[in-house]
């Protein structure tokens, strides 16, 4: 069972890591939590799991490749929008990867043994059997930021045991410290 | 007459007494200094019985002195051999100490290599990641047949449509070919269900797979993770031992 405060904290560590990843410097950005995914309609996902012996911990990264998504993670990665669309798609997983990056260093001040998958984009479709995995904790997200696309980002864990922590919300997630990233 | 004598008798007697009064002082004088021997001897005697008491203290303090200097002796000699039986031990326990620190540190170095052999678990991880990147484009390409698949059921579903269309309209000539042409529609339709679940059943393999080796690679990561830690905590605990 994930009680109350850890479901906060995974959310809140994911919000800060959502906004230190997919945000360019002196962009404002807002980060909404959503009552379901009614209104998530993008048709793939990029995929990258968090794991502990404890839980293991799914994000999502909806997007459609459409010019206006693509183009912004182009510019947000490269700074130009010229680039093909397999490269497009690599970026939009290495923000995704940047961003799991981040969750992973600041969940570990919580669980010392975790680890971080490579990212993985699968169609929406596979969405529909998540409940698979029987998430004890889901939250879906959508994120606001100027001169973007809206973007949905969504949060799938499984726990293995009691899951319980607390994140200081003025601390939020940890500045500093090493990425593991691949 | 009488009182002439009398007051020369009185007058002689001043005379001759005041020598004599002189005299006498003298002598008083001189035998107050003259010493007194039953004094001397008692002193004498009271002095002797202090020197005897004083030797006799003396003696009782030499021998006190002596007393303490052999018992100290035999505390010197015992703390002596305490010390050596201390030095002894001592070497005993440097000589257990040295063997166990050679034991420790032939452990670590298995510690080490066993350390060195789970960090080729890494080897593995990627192979998983290869074995991932091979089912999903093996995914990939189910997915692509499938979907052939079912353009060609659609093209069927068409084509039966078109073929009961032509059969109504050669009449009772046509019937039997309607049959045929209702019976390959039902197939078709058959076969579309069919390519619709097992569209979904791959969509489903597609999360299957990758949430599955997406947990191992991460698991995979925290364990290399904690056998890094291992290795850093072996490495400092022989570093410790050796300096």
């Amino acid at each position: 069972m994930i009680s109350s405060s850890a479901k906060e904290g995974f959310n809140l560590l994911l919000t800060q890591a959502l906004k230190d990843s997919l945000v360019p410097s002196g962009a404002h950005c807002e980060v909404a939590m959503l009552p379901d995914d009614s209104s998530i309609r993008e048709s793939k996902m990029a995929v990258l799991t968090v794991s502990s012996y404890l839980f293991r911990l799914m994000v999502m990264f909806h997007f459609t490749p459409d010019a206006a998504t693509l183009a912004y993670f182009a510019r947000l990665n490269s700074g130009t929008a010229d680039i093909a669309e397999q490269e497009c798609l690599d970026a939009i997983a290495e923000r995704g990867n940047l961003c799991c990056g981040i969750l992973n260093r600041d969940l570990s001040a919580y669980f010392p043994h975790i680890g971080m998958s490579t990212p993985n984009v699968i169609d929406r479709h596979c969405a529909a059997y998540l409940k698979m995995l029987n998430c004890g904790h889901i939250q879906h997200f959508a994120i606001d930021i100027d001169q973007a696309p809206r973007l949905h980002v969504s949060l799938w864990v499984s726990e293995y045991a009691e899951i319980d922590f607390t994140v200081d919300a003025e601390a939020g997630g940890s500045s500093t410290g090493e990425l593991e990233l691949f | 007459m009488t009182q002439d004598s009398l007051i020369y008798l009185a007058l002689g007697a001043v005379l001759s007494g005041a020598p004599l009064l002189w005299k006498i002082r003298q002598l008083r004088s001189r035998i107050a200094r003259m010493i007194d021997l039953e004094q001397v001897e008692s002193l004498k005697r009271s002095l002797h019985l202090t020197l005897e008491e004083q030797q006799l203290d003396i003696a009782m303090r030499q021998q006190a002195l002596e007393e303490e200097r052999q018992q100290a002796d035999m505390e010197l000699q015992q703390m002596r051999d305490e010390h050596a039986q201390l030095a002894e031990q001592f070497d005993l326990r440097k000589t257990e100490f040295s063997s166990s620190m050679t034991r420790v540190l032939e452990n670590c170095a298995s510690s080490q290599e066993t350390i060195d052999h789970l960090l080729g678990l890494m080897r593995t991880f990627e192979r998983w990641h290869d074995d991932l990147n091979a089912l999903i484009a093996h995914n990939r390409d189910m997915h692509r047949k499938n979907d052939e698949f079912a353009l060609i059921v659609n093209q069927v579903i068409i084509v039966a449509l078109n073929a009961s269309i032509e059969a109504a309209r050669a009449g009772s000539h046509g019937r039997g070919f309607a049959v045929v042409a209702a019976e390959i529609r039902d197939l078709a339709q058959r076969a579309e269900k069919l390519s619709k679940n097992y569209r979904s059943s791959l969509y489903q393999n597609d999360l299957i797979t990758t949430t599955t080796f997406q947990d191992l690679q991460a698991g995979g990561k925290m364990i290399v993770g904690a056998v890094i830690g291992l290795d850093l905590i072996n490495k400092k605990t022989r570093e410790a031992l050796a300096a």
